[in-house]
């Protein structure tokens, strides 16, 4: 028996990063498709998308970083081309992240199609949506906090002639009647650095703005109490959040794929913290006491 | 004049100017200039932040320089940051963030690099939980309940299989961790405000660099 819990308090760390790859590779490989139930706040961040109406303007906000794309990019590739698919919507794509820009024109090229007549960016067509025509990509403005009040504060000013390309958007602003904050409806920001808050501060608080906030796991808890607080309309967390959101909305990928990888990841967690607490009791104290 | 301009009053005048103009449109009905001015000088801070890149690469490359030339711990990885740093800035600049040198740096490197690091995290967790989550004492017996609970909650598998677990694990979240989360953004804020009184009545000068820190 000694035996046994000796093994257990002993056993290389390598053992379990063997086992981590393992699993996590066959189940991604070969999903068995384990049940998924759709959260309420999920639901809210899906219903405040179908909501919308024709000629509502839409703000998306990338605030994310290479470390945190993989985890919402399922957030990424399946809200953003729910907001395109809805008729008569506009849509302007922001990012307070300097790398953010790469992940807008990867997500655009994933959801997307080159426009008629064109190859490279910014010309795609999302859903029938054209560039320059129902969307525009104001890329990235540095200052993070600051940027976001300032667009709040004096919008066309910050944004200026330009979009991201170098392309004159004054026409597309002044015909969609985008002329500062109160006259975008709906803001849908995908978090890696918690930029959620910045927008409730100088969006929702002046101006009522409705936001939907995305994010990576470590962002949550501060989403959640502001969602708690009735100032963020809905909040898709994680890849659980975007597997929901995935499975909700028709447009599948790989956050609702991994979702089994999630699943026993999670169990294999708490099973090494069983395992490590009987190793101790059984042997690793019995060896301290003696 | 640089002296005038150096010395305490003039920064002090300018951060009570700038506090008023941006801190009075928010909270009060203001007549038109004052609001006009807010905005001017928010924009500004979006332009001193594009500055203090710079500032940032001027000290990362001073700081990697002094390391490298002095052979200190880990000088070759100084070399190699700058080295990356300064030849991503170059291509940047001389041929165009879309080009495709550029893209292939940074969907070579930065992406793959950055995103391997925050995936290592779950084979660091997993070994954690078998080495380090051990039940020593009842804070600890605690804090492996609430661990235990979220956990179920979280895996789709195991609010399937023990569906009692969830609503323990969703009122651990919204109300301890709630608790927690709220304690530190209500104090958080509260030495923001502080510190932001502080400022203004000029006692907190060595956030301008006007007043060196006594080290401890």
């Amino acid at each position: 028996m000694s035996r046994a819990f000796k093994i257990c308090a002993t056993i290389d760390r390598r053992v379990w990063y063997l086992l981590i790859f393992v699993l996590v590779g066959f189940l991604l490989l070969h999903p068995v498709g384990f049940p998924l139930k759709v959260g309420p706040e999920v639901k809210t961040a899906y219903n405040v998308i179908e909501d919308l109406k024709p000629g509502d303007i839409v703000l998306i906000n990338y605030d994310i970083s290479a470390f945190g794309w993989d985890e919402i990019k399922g957030s990424a590739l399946s809200m953003i081309p729910h907001i395109f698919s809805k008729d008569g919507v506009k849509v302007i794509l922001f990012t307070d992240q300097d790398q953010g820009y790469i992940f807008l024109e990867t997500t655009i090229a994933k959801i997307g199609e080159p426009m008629a007549g064109y190859d490279g960016f910014p010309w795609y067509e999302v859903h029938g949506k054209k560039y320059l025509e129902d969307y525009i990509n104001i890329g990235f403005i540095p200052g993070f906090d600051k940027a976001i009040a300032a667009l709040a504060s004096d919008f066309r000013g910050l944004v200026g002639s330009t979009d991201w390309y170098g392309n004159n958007i004054i026409s597309w602003l002044d015909e969609n009647g985008v002329d500062a904050a109160q006259d975008i409806e709906l803001i849908l920001t995908l978090d890696c650095a918690g930029a959620q808050s910045s927008w409730v501060n100088y969006w929702y608080l002046p101006y009522n703005t409705k936001i939907l906030n995305a994010m990576i796991g470590v962002s949550a808890p501060g989403s959640i109490v502001n969602y708690d607080a009735g100032m963020l309309a809905g909040i898709v967390i994680s890849v659980r959040g975007a597997a929901e959101y995935q499975y909700l909305s028709g447009y599948y990928g790989a956050a609702l794929v991994s979702m089994d990888a999630f699943s026993i990841i999670q169990f294999l967690l708490i099973a090494a913290i069983i395992i490590g607490n009987v190793g101790y009791y059984g042997w690793e104290k019995g060896r301290e006491k003696r | 004049m640089s002296s005038f301009i150096r010395g305490k009053e003039f920064l002090l005048t300018i951060i009570i100017a700038t506090s008023v103009f941006i801190y009075f449109p928010y909270f009060i009905e203001s007549p038109a200039p004052i609001p006009q001015i807010e905005s001017w000088l928010i924009s500004t801070t979006v332009v001193i932040a594009s500055f203090a890149v710079l500032v940032s690469l001027y000290t990362m490359t001073r700081r990697e320089v002094m390391k490298i030339t002095k052979r200190g711990k880990g000088w070759p990885y100084g070399l190699l940051m700058i080295g990356l740093a300064w030849f991503m800035i170059v291509v940047g600049v001389l041929l165009g963030k879309d080009a495709s040198a550029f893209r292939f740096c940074a969907d070579a490197f930065i992406i793959p690099g950055d995103a391997t690091i925050y995936a290592i995290l779950v084979f660091y967790l997993t070994s954690a939980g078998a080495r380090a989550f051990k039940v020593r004492n009842l804070d600890s017996l605690l804090l492996l309940f609430g661990a235990f609970f979220v956990l179920m909650q979280q895996a789709p598998l195991g609010e399937y299989l023990f569906p009692w677990m969830g609503p323990i694990g969703s009122w651990m979240v919204n109300n301890v961790a709630m608790a927690a989360t709220r304690v530190f953004g209500i104090s958080a804020t509260l030495g923001g405000i502080v510190l932001a009184i502080r400022l203004l009545v000029g006692k907190e000068m060595a956030m301008v660099g006007l007043v060196r820190r006594e080290k401890d």
